[in-house]
């Protein structure tokens, strides 16, 4: 394949530097967001507002170091267009291999620990006062969720073979009939089963986004694009992954994260509950999960961009043609 | 300047869509570009970056776009989206599971010798398909590719296989449990709320009024009723298909021959037949019938739809093997099982008190265990068998993932076109055509059709009826519901799938039919079908009650059936009273009149009088009833000449203060620039426009004819007169009924109250010598039990004070008293108590049985079905109630 390839432009690295400057430029926004909120730094901004400050300088200085690094990246390694693009696939797949296990995970055990909290059964368990200690979130958050979204950033780093969102389609079949069976059979209803249900239908189809994209699995109106050649297929795409794609992922991002009471910040603080009062305590987490979805569909994109760029150049080893024969899936 | 980025962000979003970009993401993209370039050429020509929108600045609808999208998720109110990953993974786990593909082939078999018989079984599996599935493309395809083939090689004219399939394909989208209707229906409920709010602004600014009658609300809906309302649409165009066919395989034999039975009918192929036709019927008749019995939620339907379906297809996979029916006997026997012990016993594990409710946890414990096995064991034969269960998963991941995100990306293109004023533009555009709601409705129609050659309903779904349905649903004049509006949506974008050369079927078809046929061949087949679409779209737009009939019905004889005192409810609850009076007005005051002979005054004396009274209200309202009728009557002779003024005028209020609503804007943009730069050359500008406004204003005004304000005025003294009319009949059937209900309830609580009295007695026994807190406890507990006997106000009494006595320092003499008092008290009330029931309470109840379903209508805990069916069938109909504003 490598023989076949046709010669790199400054444009393919151009658009290599854009894209991993993206990547770069994304997780630099979220440590930079987790250092101002969490930790109590100044943050970049603060240098035009308020004046030097080292720790703001050293924020700013993360996002050049992170361009600086991406331009070295490209120039150093010579990998193709489409090897690239795998690589941050694979950078996707592990983000969303995490979350699907934390959501597994933190799903089972919360919602545990929810019913034997209701049924108060809690306290025979794990003595009285832990129990207590777990109808606070600031508590629960810590000793429960936090643990496990560990184990579960393990696990995806041990287990590259499985994607594993898919498993939430089953996972909501399964928590929905589990409401059936208790209510009708039993009389017994909770606030923790639906919540149960909501929280992984949620992170069912966000997490589940990117590698729709990648499958090139998203409805498109192809009245047009069904008769194009494949560069101009490629040109759409990439166009397409810059302006509409990217800047989508960039506003939910920004408008998610840039303050305290933003859309996703502001929960995650405030460790946010539903108000039901025996419910689980992870409807700050299902914030979160936006976040997950303009971060992979971030990184998702600047691979299908990448991709595209190579579709129209007519790097071998397009994977649209394969496509055609396949139907949309909608 | 919003006009031009509105065109922009419109430009914007047509050329991405045109150019195959991911519509999910080609919506907000071009939204979100459109609103930095307002805010950007703001900022650099007019030194302001908000000055080129309608209201807001780019930031905050940028905020509100991603709050919406989280929104999706956040709330409970929109749970019902939960049940699309449910539909979906139910539909693919049949269509994988080749379960799907096996009932088409065996209906085709077994339907084959009638004429047409092959075209109608077609038409049954997809409408069965469609059901299951819901998704347009999957359902034409899978058609396609199995029953295209077998039309073919039985000489069925091509264009008339083709029209079939493709016809049949997008019945998916009107036939319940279809997605696209779960999903309109959580549009149709968003835009009922803005719809019912636009409509109490109306009032407001029409009658002056603070607070507009419930009764006028907008009528919401969700997806239950969405489910029950397309349900006869549906069936009607099902059976219109299957007609047309029969009728051509019989006068035109040559296009759809009939197709022998190939094989022996012997019993081990009728095993075979049943084996494949019943099991899929009846899941699809327990996932709808549970919605539609109101026992389950659209979730928890789909839920069972889910598991069904994969029990299903671990039976299907396995075929041939050993054991292959076992996890679908288990799971049958284990569901009979449920049924019996939790009809013979009522189960709730929260409330285990005897040792009978423990057997019966237990018996139901094992019961759901062998459920859950068999469950369980059908999924680990589909996850072995070709890997059937990823492939679910994963393709029911994508669905739903590429539905929601369309979801997600148009909340932020509806932010948008906010933004630039969009709504307020279609709105205005809408309200100023001549010709009323009609008008309205056919534009907005034309428009969804020629939309519908683009886009996928859902597209359409999410992005043109959060826009169009407010307006549509608040006029008064129309007052249509909600369902009718989803429904006629829907019926309407099926027609335009269909239509050639653009519709979304046919591209579909023509991706999998064979080389030999020909396109033409496919536009030609689906003229037929359109027609007969068309002819259902105007049945459906002329019978509104087609739709509504089964929402209603459903909704008020179920369970949580709203009370008879509904507001909503009394203007067809009185048609039927009215009915009923003219009808069976003899008997009904044979009753009352019978009724006063009973023996009134065995009654003590204020319960005696109220009854009395309320027979005197009970013969009143026979004639309260007529004033209702007569005033009702005056007021629509009145509307007559009342309406072509009415419409005149309040159209020319709508547009003075769209005026009024202009000037105030101007105003507050003058007071600032005098504030900060008294110089401006716009000051002087400003204010003649201003005062030009104005002046258009006032002639606009002074169009009113001068017979207005007089017919008005007359016309609003006969709808008050029939309001009042309308109360004066509900207070007094009240009146006429309560005590009746109540006398009944203290008599037939004669027995259980004799039975409390020697408690009492005991207790007054022990009262000189029990321990206090004992004896407390123990008033207490009879008191209450005293109550619900319906004991009288002098022995609560007493027994109330006898708790007091015993509360702080026990005074034992007080107690005493009291209870003398009580025992006193009960004594005299069984003494007339015991008389009343033997004397009075025959009569009485017959009574109540002769005018409960009319004149005491109201005071009834449900609506009786008899009743309710008339309701339904009366309110299903779209009642204008324009001149009410």
């Amino acid at each position: 394949m490598a023989d076949m390839a046709l010669p790199v432009t400054t444009g393919v690295r151009l658009a290599r530097i854009f894209a991993w400057t993206m990547v770069a430029a994304t997780f630099v926004y979220l440590i930079n967001n987790w250092l101002m909120y969490w930790i109590g730094w100044p943050g970049p901004k603060s240098l035009l507002n308020y004046g030097f400050s080292a720790l703001g300088l050293l924020q700013a200085v993360f996002y050049l170091a992170a361009v600086a690094l991406c331009t070295l990246y490209v120039i150093r390694s010579n990998i193709s267009l489409r090897a690239d693009s795998l690589r941050m696939t694979a950078i996707t797949n592990f983000i969303i291999r995490a979350a699907f296990w934390a959501v597994f995970l933190i799903g089972i055990v919360d919602a545990t620990v929810s019913f034997l909290r209701v049924e108060e059964m809690l306290g025979g368990l794990i003595g009285e006062e832990l129990s207590s200690k777990m109808n606070f979130n600031a508590n629960r958050a810590p000793l429960v969720h936090g643990p496990l979204i560990v184990l579960s950033i393990i696990i995806a780093a041990l287990t590259r073979r499985t994607l594993g969102f898919h498993w939430l389609t089953l996972l909501v079949v399964i928590a929905e009939l589990n409401i059936v069976l208790s209510r009708f059979i039993f009389s017994y209803e909770q606030a923790f089963m639906g919540d149960l249900v909501r929280f992984w239908y949620g992170a069912l189809f966000l997490f589940a986004s990117a590698f729709t994209l990648f499958e090139d699995g998203h409805v498109r109106v192809d009245v047009l694009y069904a008769g194009f050649k494949d560069r101009a297929r490629g040109f759409v795409n990439a166009w397409g992954s810059i302006l509409m794609g990217i800047i989508f992922c960039w506003v939910i991002i920004i408008m998610g994260m840039s303050g305290k009471a933003s859309l996703i910040n502001a929960p995650l603080i405030s460790l946010e509950v539903s108000q039901s009062g025996f419910g689980m305590y992870v409807k700050y987490l299902m914030a979160g999960f936006l976040g997950v979805f303009a971060v992979s569909m971030m990184v998702q994109f600047c691979a299908y961009l990448l991709e595209s760029v190579a579709d129209y150049r007519g790097d071998p080893g397009s994977r649209l043609q394969s496509n055609d024969d396949e139907l949309p899936a909608h | 300047m919003e006009i031009f980025f509105l065109i922009v962000l419109l430009v914007l979003m047509a050329g991405a869509l045109a150019s195959g970009f991911p519509v999910a993401f080609s919506l907000p993209g071009s939204a979100i570009l459109t609103l930095l370039l307002a805010a950007g050429c703001g900022y650099v020509f007019a030194g302001d970056a908000t000055a080129y929108f309608h209201s807001g600045s780019a930031p905050e609808w940028l905020a509100a776009g991603t709050i919406n999208f989280r929104g999706v998720y956040w709330e409970v109110e929109r749970d019902t989206l939960i049940a699309i990953p449910l539909f979906v993974f139910m539909g693919i786990m049949l269509q994988r599971s080749k379960i799907a593909e096996d009932l088409l082939l065996t209906m085709a078999q077994l339907f084959g010798p009638i004429p047409g018989g092959l075209g109608i079984s077609v038409v049954f599996v997809g409408a069965l398909l469609a059901a299951t599935t819901g998704i347009l493309g999957a359902t034409v395809v899978a058609m396609g590719l199995i029953s295209l083939p077998a039309m073919l090689r039985n000489k069925y004219s091509p264009p008339l296989a083709t029209g079939t399939i493709a016809a049949s394909g997008t019945l998916g989208q009107i036939i319940p449990p279809s997605i696209v209707l779960i999903i309109l229906a959580d549009q149709l409920s968003s835009a009922t709320d803005q719809a019912g709010t636009a409509r109490k602004a109306l009032h407001k600014a029409s009658t002056g009024e603070l607070s507009m009658p419930s009764e006028f609300a907008v009528s919401s809906t969700s997806a239950g009723e969405m489910f029950l309302g397309a349900m006869v649409p549906g069936l009607v165009l099902v059976l219109l298909y299957m007609a047309f066919i029969l009728v051509i395989g019989i006068i035109r034999p040559k296009m759809a021959p009939s197709v022998p039975f190939g094989q022996k009918m012997d019993l081990k192929m009728a095993g075979r037949i049943v084996l494949i036709l019943v099991p899929p019927l009846a899941l699809i008749f327990a996932v709808l019938g549970s919605i539609i019995a109101g026992i389950a939620t659209v979730n928890q339907a789909g839920a069972i739809g889910a598991v069904g379906a994969t029990i299903m297809a671990g039976y299907r996979l396995q075929e041939g093997k050993r054991l292959a029916m076992l996890p679908a006997y288990l799971a049958i026997g284990s569901l009979i099982a449920i049924f019996l012990i939790s009809s013979n016993y009522d189960i709730n594990i929260r409330a285990i008190e005897t040792d009978e409710d423990r057997t019966a946890v237990m018996l139901a414990a094992i019961a759901v265990s062998i459920f859950i096995l068999s469950v369980a064991w059908s999924l680990i034969r589909t996850f072995r068998i070709d890997d059937t269960l990823k492939g679910v998963m994963i393709d029911t991941a994508k669905t739903t993932s590429l539905v929601f995100i369309i979801l997600l990306g148009a909340a932020m293109l509806t932010a948008a076109f906010r933004a630039f004023g969009g709504e307020e533009l279609v709105r205005e555009f809408l309200t100023s055509l001549p010709g009323g709601f009609w008008m309205q409705f056919i534009i907005v129609m034309a428009v969804i059709f020629f939309l519908g050659f683009f886009l996928d309903f859902i597209e359409i779904a999410v992005v043109v009826v959060p826009i169009v349905a407010p307006i549509l649903l608040m006029d008064p004049s129309a007052n249509i519901t909600a369902v009718w509006l989803g429904v006629m949506i829907g019926l309407n974008v099926q027609t335009s799938f269909l239509t050639p050369p653009f519709g979304f079927a046919l591209f579909y078809l023509r991706g999998v039919a064979p080389k030999e046929v020909r396109t033409i061949d496919i536009y030609k087949g689906v003229v037929p079908f359109i027609t007969l679409q068309l002819i259902a779209l105007v049945i459906v737009g002329n019978m509104p009650a087609l739709v509504n009939y089964l929402p209603n019905r459903i909704s008020l004889t179920s369970e949580t059936a709203p009370p008879p005192v509904n507001p909503r409810l009394q203007y067809c609850m009185e048609q039927y009273v009215a009915g009923q009076f003219a009808e069976n007005g003899d008997t009904i005051r044979a009753a009352v009149a019978s009724a006063r002979g009973l023996p009134v005054d065995l009654l003590p004396k204020k319960l005696g009088k109220e009854l009395s009274d309320g027979f005197d209200n009970a013969e009143v309202s026979f004639e309260l009833m007529t004033g209702i009728s007569t005033s009702a009557a005056a007021v629509e002779a009145a509307a007559v000449a009342y309406r072509p003024l009415h419409i005149l005028v309040r159209g020319l209020e709508r547009d003075a203060r769209k005026m009024d609503s202009k000037i105030k804007d101007l105003s507050t943009t003058l007071s600032r620039l005098k504030s900060t730069n008294p110089d401006s050359p716009r000051i002087p500008e400003l204010e003649a426009q201003i005062a030009q406004i104005m002046g258009e204003r006032d002639d606009l005004l002074a169009k009113i004819p001068e017979e207005w304000a007089e017919t008005n005025e007359t016309f609003a003294k006969l709808t008050k007169a029939e309001v009042t009319a309308r109360n004066t009949y509900r207070r007094n059937s009240d009146k006429a009924f309560e005590p009746v209900e109540e006398i009944v309830t203290i008599l037939v609580a004669v027995e259980e109250l004799d039975g409390l009295s020697e408690d009492l007695t005991a207790l007054r026994d022990d009262v000189a010598t029990g321990d206090p807190e004992a004896l407390e406890q123990r008033i207490k507990t009879l008191r209450s039990a005293m109550k619900n006997a319906e004991a009288g106000k002098d022995t609560l009494k007493g027994l109330s004070d006898a708790r007091k006595a015993f509360r702080k320092d026990p005074d034992r003499a007080k107690a005493a008293e009291a209870l003398d008092r009580a025992v006193a008290g009960l004594a005299a009330d069984l003494a007339w108590r015991r008389e009343a029931k033997e004397k009075l309470l025959p009569g009485l109840e017959s009574y109540r049985t002769a005018v409960g379903g009319t004149i005491g209508l109201r005071k009834q805990r449900v609506l009786p079905s008899e009743q309710a069916l008339y309701v339904a069938s009366c309110s299903a109909d779209h009642r204008d109630i324009s001149l009410n504003f």
